[in-house]
């Protein structure tokens, strides 16, 4: 017999290579077992010799750190690559008295300006609106970084928000494959308490669900869930190795 | 590993502040760091600043068939002195040392979690941190107290 005290530790190994993922900051797991069962009822009311149909055995891990390796290994079985984007939000900047009405903000980590994601006055919190050139009074262009604002908004107090790429951080461009097997990993649950653990070793999972939510004043806990499905080493396959201290 | 118990857990803390805000090895934030609580008159500026640690509620929480879970409740008093003069604003002294204390009971980078290395469930500054400004004969003591809370069972 044995107990289990906190949520334990939670670990998958992609086949595509790489570190085994930890699941950081890990608040919760449930594990759920579903057994579908056939009653047998013949003639009799209540039935007997009960079999089972079909087995799934399902966990949702509920971790507040976030690992973009372990997101993409685990449910596109994408490669990242290294580089990444960033927002610079909520810049404030202030249009030249005098031409050249321009404002080229500078870019966090020796990165690259990317994309406009935005400008408004920062007074009455209106959008300007972009154009493609000759911008009137309450417009601007936006070429590589560089902002051109019309001679008529000079002073004006801007917010601006954009994207920018830096070297830093990984990235994955995902792609739209075609339909076909789910990315497969082993996922490795250990739940443990005064020295006692029970550890369960599943050869093969599969992510099935993610949940994220960005609440106000609080911080995210993505809930992932997944299952486990057997492996290849036989024809029925094995779910993993299930171990408890006694 | 077996689970500490309640001596283990405030010895823990100690050695954990010891070694991170003590004059040796730690980056010598506080010059005194102990268990015993010690009185601003009995307090000597030349071994300011001071740590404290002092024990100050403990909660159990018992199902029935099911091991305690401890909540230790520990006050760690921040006392710093500042003599007679005005040309130190002790509020910035002491938010130096506040901070310094919350990073050395901060989370260890691998775990996400500040376990004291027994290992408990948690330790973190939960609650209120309260400010004090004091006069003594040896001159004004600034105090902050903050207070951490610990999760176990044993």
């Amino acid at each position: 017999m044995a107990f289990i005290f906190d949520a334990g530790f939670l670990c998958g190994t992609s086949p595509l290579g790489g570190p085994p993922l930890r699941f950081g900051s890990l608040q919760e797991i449930s594990v759920e077992l579903d057994v579908e069962l056939v009653r047998n009822r013949g003639n009799m009311q209540f039935g007997s010799v009960p079999t089972i149909n079909n087995m799934a055995m399902k966990f949702i891990a509920k971790t507040a750190q976030i690992s973009g390796l372990a997101l993409h290994q685990l449910y596109f079985g994408s490669t990242p690559t290294a580089g990444s984007q960033g927002l610079v939000r909520d810049l404030v900047a202030t249009v030249p008295a005098s031409g050249p009405y321009t404002l080229t903000p500078a870019v966090p980590n020796s990165g690259t300006w990317a994309q406009d994601m935005g400008v408004q006055y920062s007074v009455s919190g209106i959008f300007l609106v972009p154009v493609s050139s000759a911008p009137a009074q309450g417009q601007y262009t936006v070429v590589a970084g560089v902002y051109t604002f019309n001679a008529a908004d000079h002073g004006a107090a801007l917010t601006l928000n954009f994207l920018f790429t830096q070297a830093t951080g990984i990235s994955i461009n995902q792609t739209n494959p075609w339909k076909g097997l789910a990315p497969q990993w082993q996922a490795v649950l250990v739940g443990q308490y005064n020295g006692q653990q029970i550890v369960w070793n599943l050869a093969r999972c599969a992510s099935e669900n993610l949940k994220m939510l960005l609440p106000l004043n609080n911080f995210s806990i993505p809930q992932f869930q997944f299952q486990a499905y057997g492996d290849a080493s036989s024809a029925q396959g094995s779910l993993g190795q299930f171990s408890y201290p006694n | 590993m077996a689970q500490p118990d309640r001596e283990t857990v405030y010895a823990a803390l100690q050695t954990l502040l010891v070694a991170a805000l003590g004059p040796s090895p730690g980056s010598a934030t506080f010059q005194t760091i102990q268990r015993r609580l010690l009185t601003i008159t009995n307090a000597v500026p030349a071994s300011a600043p001071y740590l404290l640690q002092v024990q100050a509620t403990e909660r159990s929480e018992t199902k029935k068939g099911v091991p305690t879970v401890h909540t230790f409740t520990v006050n760690l008093l921040a006392y710093a002195y500042f003599g007679d003069g005005d040309a130190v604003v002790p509020d910035i002294v002491l938010n130096g040392l506040v901070t310094a204390i919350e990073n050395a009971c901060g989370p260890n980078m691998a775990t996400a979690f500040q376990q004291l290395g027994i290992p408990v469930s948690s330790v973190v500054i939960n609650g209120i941190i309260s400010y004090f400004d004091m006069a003594a004969t040896s001159g004004t003591w600034s105090l902050a107290r903050v207070p951490v809370e610990i999760v176990a069972t044993y």
